[in-house]
């Protein structure tokens, strides 16, 4: 992209006849610039895709169930998440009286932003990545886990006992399933050596990590679910126990913001499992970033498949399943991955006994 | 440049967020005040270079324990939220260990030991300090890893004991969740499983 615009500005200017001069001294704000695009893109891929998703989601939910789903507004249905977004857009903005007012005008924001920075740290193929961190999975994790702020300032500030329990319940569940999440990922940057998101993408060039660490990718599948709040782990918005959770009270444009966060970190987390264990944006003929985009929407229909099949598990089920069994056995692949590696290593000759 | 402005823009706010933490009355805000001055914090350590830093700030002190903090605080029995921020209480107190604790900062980060300390060099600053952990200073990480295993077995032995003795659930408070936290049972703590969910018991 940057190589793109290089190249355009060199032919301008030798058009033009000017000195040639490189791009970043010819404008004195290109740092700001680059920053600004790589934004403004970001936030438009997060609204292209939450829009697409949410109807992929609920035609796929027709599909599983024998049912049609939305088929009625544009073509195959297109058209109908922008309908109801314009009518989430001009409803009501209804807040409690007795709500805790900066909280909870602040928590919908907090959700969306930090969307958007997770968007900003993925690597949609060789030069697109916006932001390279060389310690890019760690603050990928690291930002994802200030999500359980936003839910827990949503489920205060609303004062409504089912917000509460909701929000709690959420941020329980997301701070224990990030533990077997991180310990999962660990295996492979042990393989990769390496904690930066484009480098792990490309090291899987020949062997894609998925068929290298199988236990790892279906731990991460299960606490990737889990952190998502998607079913069967949608404790959070268990309608028979508390409305809907955390956002009972939000109405309107506030409400379209948590379920914009909502598709968008299921884009994001699908997006990190491609980067992790299916290669990132590797792959023959097409561009990059066309790979990239068409393998998380091909994990993104595998962690539907998963949502529309399982029922929801009783909460402390859910506990107990992940502190007992999910987390030992992390922590075994986890030991066997460091001895297969030294094996590895001694058999390849890298290293002597 | 850029990076001048980013700081004092961020330097600003940790400031702010500081005293607006210590200032509240409101000790949920106050948690989140702290939230917020920890992750300006980790944003200034990113601009420094130091994004390894940065991460685990964020992922340590903003993602696990102001969650923490404030589920303390909605497991507390307490009457009404307004005051609940109880440190307010201590002022002399507080400005004299307040003053020497920033004193005895300041002396320490204008001494020369810092101050001299060459930048680290390179692109990545995780091999770095891998390096270091893992030669210079193994024991001490060994240590400190042993330490954490025994607080998190004193843990689990404590919650135990907890979850034998309080079984009944306390009576709800009326009115809405911020007038009192009984309404939430008698769960204590978030790390282990059944514990944190003391309300389904």
């Amino acid at each position: 992209m940057v190589g793109f615009l290089t190249t355009i500005f060199n032919w301008a200017q030798g058009i033009l006849g000017l000195p040639a001069t490189s791009l970043a001294d010819a404008l004195p704000w290109w740092d700001i610039l680059w920053a600004f695009i790589y934004f403004v893109g970001a936030v438009i891929l997060l609204i292209i895709n939450v829009i697409m998703l949410i109807w992929i989601e609920r035609r796929a939910a027709g599909f599983f169930q024998e049912r049609v789903g939305p088929n009625r507004v544009g073509p195959l249905g297109l058209l109908q998440t922008v309908n109801d977004t314009i009518k989430l857009l001009g409803k009501e903005w209804i807040m409690p009286a007795a709500a805790d007012k900066l909280i909870y005008l602040i928590a919908p924001l907090l959700i969306v932003t930090i969307s958007v920075t997770m968007y900003g740290l993925l690597p949609y193929g060789p030069g697109i990545t916006p932001v390279t961190l060389n310690v890019g999975i760690l603050f990928f994790l690291a930002i994802s886990s200030v999500n359980t702020l936003s839910v827990l300032m949503a489920g205060w500030g609303s004062n409504n006992k089912y917000s509460l329990l909701g929000g709690m319940r959420t941020v329980a569940q997301i701070i224990s399933y990030e533990i077997p999440m991180a310990l999962s990922i660990i295996g492979i940057v042990m393989i990769t050596g390496s904690l930066d998101l484009g480098t792990i993408a490309s090291s899987q060039a020949h062997v894609w990590n998925v068929f290298i660490q199988p236990v790892a990718f279906v731990i991460f599948v299960i606490s990737a679910l889990a952190e998502l709040t998607k079913s069967p782990f949608d404790m959070t918005e268990a309608e028979q126990e508390f409305v809907a959770g955390y956002h009972t009270e939000y109405s309107g444009i506030r409400f379209t913001l948590f379920f914009m966060g909502e598709y968008a970190n299921l884009f994001s987390m699908s997006a990190l499992g491609v980067v992790l264990f299916f290669g990132g944006a590797n792959g023959p003929f097409l561009p990059p970033w066309v790979w990239f985009i068409g393998k998380t929407y091909v994990f993104i229909l595998f962690m539907l498949w998963i949502r529309w099949t399982f029922l929801r598990i009783r909460v402390d089920k859910m506990m107990k399943f992940n502190w007992k069994v999910l987390i030992p056995i992390s922590l075994a692949n986890l030991l066997l991955t460091g001895v297969g590696i030294k094996i590895w290593q001694a058999a390849t000759g890298a290293i002597k006994w | 440049m850029l990076g001048v402005i980013f700081f004092y823009v961020f330097a600003a706010a940790v400031v702010v967020g500081a005293f607006a933490m210590v200032f509240t009355k409101n000790l949920v805000h106050a948690a989140l005040f702290m939230a917020g001055t920890f992750l300006m914090i980790a944003f200034l350590y990113i601009l420094m270079g130091a994004d390894y830093v940065g991460a685990v700030q964020i992922l340590v002190y903003v993602g696990a324990i102001s969650i923490l903090f404030v589920f303390g605080i909605m497991l507390t029995k307490r009457d009404r939220i307004e005051d609940s921020n109880r440190f307010n209480r201590y002022g002399p107190a507080a400005t004299v260990v307040a003053i020497l604790l920033f004193a005895s900062i300041v002396i320490t980060t204008l001494g020369a030991a810092i101050r001299n300390a060459p930048a680290p060099t390179g692109d990545s600053t995780i091999q770095t300090i891998a390096n270091i952990f893992l030669s210079d200073y193994v024991l001490a990480f060994e240590f400190a890893g042993i330490l954490l295993l025994s607080a998190l077995v004193g843990a689990i032995v404590i919650g135990q004991g907890q979850l034998k003795r309080t079984t009944k659930l306390r009576p709800a408070a009326g009115g809405g969740v911020q007038g009192g936290g009984g309404a939430l049972g008698g769960g204590a703590g978030v790390g282990l499983g059944q514990s944190t969910k003391g309300g389904d018991k």
